[in-house]
């Protein structure tokens, strides 16, 4: 059943067997997994997304610039998947290696041991089979693959969802069920420890009435999001917080640095099919998939670079260079070798970011309607994340060269700049990493199963639990990890 | 022939009407040779005309990031002929030249030779080419 919270009489108790704090795609996913179990799912938000409870997301800026806080995130059922805008992608295997040129890295889980759950996204995502291979999609689709030297560059597709809203696709379900209470409205502020702060005992909320409830539970899971869930753990116990002893809870702030770096003057626009808007599936499951350019690990690892994907957009502006220059490149190309580079299309890179602890979530100076600590997020992008994304451009300029694709004009190294690209850099409004990953309590804040180190009942669903966020979008790795855990929460209740 | 003033006039008279002729259609340098032009030059020249688009290539060329240390036609064509007797080159015939500029290009692709001329990311012979006929202005 779906419960508004604000009709419950204040300093009720609720109890279940799992409490999941968060109704977005991971809450939601666990949720729905925990089968057999009472579940209390609680959301700070309605149904959908209104500007009162986006006041509670206000936070502060206090590094790089960044999107607001209130922008970023969406408080409601199906949460930031309100706005979503549906690229999906599994990690590539490299980004669950330790790399040696990338300190902090390495998953203590492997790609294959998540494999069978990124199966089961790719459904809860409405997207086809598990199928990411560029060959495979070229032949499908009858959308050629550009013919780029591999040990240069590779084509890496995405598959496009519709987008799934959660919150639409799971609401009616949600209303009947019998297993799972659905609280809206109801924002958790603190989690109350027990037993020499071994376990969370019970934790409280507040309803956008201001009501205090409370909820009890054998296990909780926190599902708000990498900025939420580590706010939950610094506001809840001793000054520091809960689970910090050792400093970490907000830290490794990780987003995925966007930003335009040129243009690609291409001679056949049927070539890039396969790498623009509107490479629609039959069938509609995925709805689209789309081609970038990455780099394959061995080049990667040699010149010890952060992941990053080139891709392949329709131009959104004018040319900032003349056509002269315009004029004399197309020249080239065709005397050259024999291409008649005509066509423009913006180069958008998606980076990879380097993890530091010096990039963090903190409470900051004011608090919300309901009392509660405001964040401030202090975004850092460091000169490896750049460097990548300059390196990256290099060596997929080289490449398209020599397919005789066509020729870059380089935001990155040149003059001629729009507003709004290089070296302007963008978020995704991917939040990662704050609540990261790591078998070692000195060095993570939850364990491989996502359990939070020394609490034995407390587990974070989300990206908040990325050691590293390679350049592929979070939701399909979120999403697949959280079916993980209900499985693992499953088998620790029984 | 006796010189006469009626003969002074007609010669000035048909030089002025083969003026604008000449102008539309000049002699080769050996007819009217102003001063020698070396076979740098004249290859230089030769490659320019095979590009056209000269005023755009030079524009362009301008913005290599060696050119403001002026590099010389000479400099450029050894970079460009790296092994070859320029004036051998200067024989060949057009289609030879853009065939050896071609395999040049593909060459630089093949090894990874790229150079930012203005922010446009182009293979080194096509750095060369556009600096050359900048240099030529």
């Amino acid at each position: 059943m779906i419960v508004d919270a604000r009709a419950l009489t204040a300093d009720t108790t609720i109890a279940g067997d799992v409490c999941v704090i968060g109704a977005g795609p991971a809450g939601l996913t666990v949720a729905r997994e925990l089968e057999n179990a009472r579940v209390i799912l609680l959301e700070s938000g309605g149904l959908y997304p209104s500007p009162e409870v986006q006041e509670l997301a206000r936070g502060e800026i206090a590094g790089e610039s960044y999107w607001s806080l209130d922008t970023a995130r969406l408080r409601c059922l199906g949460g930031t998947s309100a706005h979503w805008t549906g690229w999906c992608r599994p990690l590539d295997e490299l980004d669950f290696a330790a790399r040696a040129w990338v300190p902090e890295s390495g998953w203590p889980i492997s790609r294959a041991e998540l494999l069978p759950y990124y199966v089961k996204a790719q459904a809860s995502c409405d997207l086809g089979a598990l199928d990411y291979d560029a060959a495979s999609w070229s032949e499908r689709l009858r959308a050629p693959l550009l013919p780029l030297d591999p040990t240069l560059a590779r084509t890496a597709v995405f598959q496009m969802s519709t987008p799934t809203r959660f919150g639409e696709k799971h609401r009616e379900a949600l209303k009947s069920s019998n297993r799972i209470d659905s609280y809206l409205h109801a924002t958790a502020v603190e989690l109350e420890t027990e037993r020499r702060d071994s376990r969370i005992g019970a934790l409280t909320a507040i309803s956008a009435s201001g009501g205090r409830f409370r909820v009890k539970a054998k296990a909780f899971v926190l599902a708000g999001g990498g900025i939420e869930n580590c706010r939950l753990l610094l506001t809840s116990g001793s000054p520091r917080g809960l689970a910090n002893r050792h400093g970490l809870v907000g830290r490794f702030f990780l987003e995925h640095p966007h930003t335009a770096v040129g243009v690609l003057h291409a001679s056949s626009a049927d070539e890039l099919r396969l790498y623009q808007p509107g490479c629609d599936v039959e069938g509609g499951h995925p709805r689209a998939v789309r081609g970038t350019i990455v780099l394959p690990a061995e080049l990667q690892a040699r010149e010890k670079l952060l992941g990053c994907s080139i891709g392949i957009d329709p131009l959104p502006r004018p040319l900032p260079y003349g056509a002269d220059v315009v004029t004399a490149t197309r020249t080239l190309a065709r005397r050259l070798q024999g291409l008649d580079v005509q066509r423009g299309y913006e180069l958008l890179a998606r980076a990879e970011q380097q993890p530091s602890a010096d990039s963090y979530v903190r409470l900051g100076s004011s608090r919300d309607a309901l009392g509660v600590p405001r964040v401030a997020l202090v975004w850092r992008h460091h000169e490896k994340t750049l460097h990548s994304i300059r390196r990256t451009l290099e060596i997929a300029a080289l490449a398209l060269g020599r397919a005789g694709v066509g020729r870059v004009y380089s935001y990155v190294h040149g003059e001629h700049r729009p507003a709004g690209v290089w070296p302007e850099i963008f978020g995704g409004y991917h939040h990662m990493g704050t609540t990261r990953m790591h078998d070692d309590p000195r060095r993570g804040v939850v364990d491989r199963d996502c359990r939070v180190h020394s609490l034995e009942n407390l587990y974070v669903a989300g990206s908040s639990v990325f050691p590293t966020g390679g350049y592929t979008n979070p939701t399909l790795t979120l999403v697949a990890l959280a079916s993980r855990l209900a499985e693992t929460i499953l088998r620790r209740l029984s | 022939m006796t010189i006469t003033r009626r003969r002074i006039s007609q010669g000035v008279a048909l030089s002025t009407l083969l003026a604008p002729a000449l102008w539309l259609f000049p002699a080769p340098a050996w007819v009217f040779p102003r001063q020698p032009s070396s076979i740098e030059q004249l290859l230089a020249r030769r490659i320019a005309a095979l590009m056209a688009a000269s005023r755009e290539l030079s524009s362009l060329g301008k913005h290599w990031r060696r050119f403001a240390a002026r590099p010389s036609v000479t400099a450029l064509l050894n970079e460009l002929f790296a092994t070859a007797d320029l004036a051998r080159v200067l024989t060949w015939s057009d289609a030879e030249l853009e065939s050896s500029l071609r395999e040049a290009t593909r060459s630089d692709y093949a090894q990874g030779r790229i150079d930012n001329v203005g922010g446009w990311l182009l293979a080194a012979t096509e750095a060369r080419v556009c600096a050359l006929v900048a240099a030529l202005d």
